[in-house]
């Protein structure tokens, strides 16, 4: 036989991850994201002073080496407070884009998958849930819940899987007519089976992608929600609730508000920017040499 | 001895937009064990379709209509879907064109050509490897132990196709049916893939059914060929017969159509005027007779069906004796 292996053999996902490293501004978005999650996860470590520890002797101060973002109007180190408030942001924001992007794939590759009228049911209800102002709507949900990380978990992935569930259901439609969907199916595999083991998979990139880009907005409704006193009650920090207790004060201690809106702008952009690597890497049509 | 795929009077019709297409128009043919069949035709003549139905893989707007599929006795399109996937890969498996689509790209081949074994054979995971490198070996994939970590880009063409019939006999089946395997393939690389075949049959005693519009490609690995024109079988016989002696006009027409080694380079191919007919109308006559230069009156108002010329050889032709 004549044909000749390959030197190395790389699987897609190392494929793409060549491609990806290749972004520049994706990787140093990475790195940035990254060195704050892990500052925030290690916040009971790296926190100088307790999230919730009031200083009356140093009420309001502006940042000093003593406390580096200064202090807020309790006294509480503003440093102390990004870093336990991101845990909250970030854990929020991450665990709803995976229940939203689980959830959404599930809807869009049994609406492709199947078609007919599981297909016409699920987009119908996909375009109403899209219909719905998703704020307002947030805002009745909440004003009802009990404000705890999990409720506002919840509440943001119901209401954000409409755009995976799309983008899916248009991907299965083509992978389904594959040979290899038929192949697998010509050797007995159930329908799960097919979805679980070809059809999801093959359909991976647009939904990497989509998460990515869904902890990003997920952490702006939290915080938006926080800003509104709706998310996350005090005295837990989390960024949004963080630059709400500073809106008073905007004028004359910008530090309160300066440092937690750059958290929130710092990690939303980076996850944008990674979003933008992942889809470069991972969709075929856009691979430069 | 009984066949061990035998296949009654299948009709098979597609519901679309444009009207109902009869695609499969009552067919019927049967395999014996270890024996292999070629149904030939061209593009749309429903050698495809006819065998899917069979599988039960017929895409929608496809029904299959009418007719048995007996595989070791059990009709297939009788069975409820579940128990028809117990049957799918294990006793009876199929090989695809398109090489190049028909592994999935995300998955290692060992994974995929584990997938039917993990389905109908309880095996452990060392197990299964063990029986994927033995199939990988069996049909001639070089250091098969570590290239089962390989992904399918990684693999010719002609080798993707290997691991296609690798992943088809996992479980041994009683019967392989293969649309048109080698079509996507260079020519050296088709007929390696027809040796790979023909030995594998010998070795396992499978039974063939092999989907293709190259004659001469299979006429050294089949018994018996059907030959299939708008959805009807319209003539079948051993292989020597319809090579030595065609009957049917279509089938003539066919074989004076493949260029020969031995023309001397005077000679013209001769082409079938016309088209196949439209399949949207249900068809009352001989489906060849628009295009059949020996066409006469009754040959547009009925349809004959398939006449015995021996005890092994049928044809559909009203004038066949005519024409002999």
């Amino acid at each position: 036989m004549t044909e000749s292996a390959p030197v190395r053999e790389l699987s897609p996902a190392e494929l793409s991850w060549r491609q990806f490293r290749k972004h520049r501004v994706a990787m140093v978005s990475v790195t940035v994201f990254v060195v704050i999650a892990l500052a925030c996860l290690a916040a009971p470590l790296l926190a100088p002073y307790g999230p919730d520890a009031i200083d009356m002797a140093n009420l309001r101060q502006a940042p000093s080496v003593r406390h580096w973002m200064g202090t807020d109007d309790l006294g509480r180190d503003v440093l102390s407070r990004l870093l336990f408030g991101g845990r909250v942001s970030i854990l929020i924001g991450v665990l709803a884009a995976i229940l939203g992007t689980g959830l959404g794939t599930l809807v869009g590759a049994v609406a492709g998958f199947y078609g007919r009228w599981a297909d016409n049911v699920l987009m119908r209800v996909t375009d109403v849930a899209y219909a719905i102002p998703t704020l307002p709507l947030l805002i009745v949900l909440s004003a009802y819940s009990n404000a705890a990380a999990l409720s506002m978990i919840l509440i943001i992935g119901l209401l954000s899987w409409m755009t995976t569930a799309r983008v899916v259901r248009a991907q299965v439609l083509s992978i389904k007519e594959t040979e290899y969907v038929l192949a697998a199916r010509s050797i007995g595999v159930s329908h799960a089976g097919i979805i679980a083991r070809h059809v999801v998979p093959n359909a991976m990139g647009p939904i990497i992608v989509g998460a990515t880009l869904a902890v990003g907005n997920a952490i702006m409704v939290e915080s938006s929600l926080s800003f509104l006193g709706l998310g996350i009650q005090p005295p837990t920090a989390t960024w949004g609730n963080m630059l709400m207790d500073s809106q008073a004060t905007m004028a004359s201690r910008p530090w309160l508000t300066v440092f937690p809106g750059l958290a929130i702008l710092l990690v939303v952009l980076a996850i944008n920017f990674i979003g933008d690597g992942l889809h470069d890497a991972l969709d075929p049509t856009v691979r430069s040499a | 001895m009984a066949p061990v795929l035998e296949v009654r009077d299948l009709v098979t019709r597609f519901h679309t937009e444009q009207g109902v297409v009869h695609a499969v128009n009552g067919i019927s043919y049967a395999i014996d064990a270890g024996r292999a069949l070629a149904i030939v035709g061209e593009s749309g003549s429903g050698k495809s379709a006819g065998v899917l139905s069979v599988m039960g893989l017929i895409p929608p707007p496809g029904v299959v209509e009418r007719g048995q599929a007996f595989l070791k006795g059990r009709d297939l399109l009788a069975l409820p879907p579940a128990e028809r996937r117990e049957v799918l890969g294990r006793d009876i498996a199929m090989i695809f064109q398109d090489p190049a689509t028909s592994l999935n790209p995300v998955l290692t081949v060992g994974f995929q050509v584990a997938e039917g074994l993990r389905q109908h054979l309880d095996l452990s995971a060392d197990a299964a490897e063990r029986r994927v490198v033995e199939l990988l070996n069996l049909v001639g994939i070089p250091d098969a132990a570590n290239r089962l970590h390989g992904y399918p880009h990684e693999f010719s063409g002609g080798q993707r196709q290997r691991i296609m019939i690798a992943m088809a006999l996992a479980c041994d089946p009683a019967v392989l049916i293969a649309d048109e395997p080698t079509t996507a393939l260079d020519v050296t690389v088709q007929a390696q893939i027809v040796e790979l075949v023909k030995r594998l049959q010998r070795q396992l005693g499978m039974a063939i059914l092999w989907i293709t519009h190259d004659l001469a490609l299979v006429a050294g690995l089949v018994d018996e060929v059907a030959v299939m024109y708008a959805g009807c079988i319209v003539e079948q016989g051993p292989v020597r017969d319809i090579f030595r002696a065609p009957r049917h006009p279509y089938t003539r027409g066919l074989l004076a159509a493949m260029p020969r080694w031995d023309a001397d380079g005077q000679e013209r191919l001769v082409a079938i005027e016309g088209s196949p007919p439209d399949l949207r109308q249900p068809l009352a006559h001989c489906p060849f007779a628009p295009r059949c230069p020996a066409a006469a009156d009754r040959c547009r108002q009925d349809n004959p069906g398939l006449a015995a010329v021996n005890a092994e050889h049928r044809v559909a032709c009203w004038r066949w004796e005519d024409l002999a």
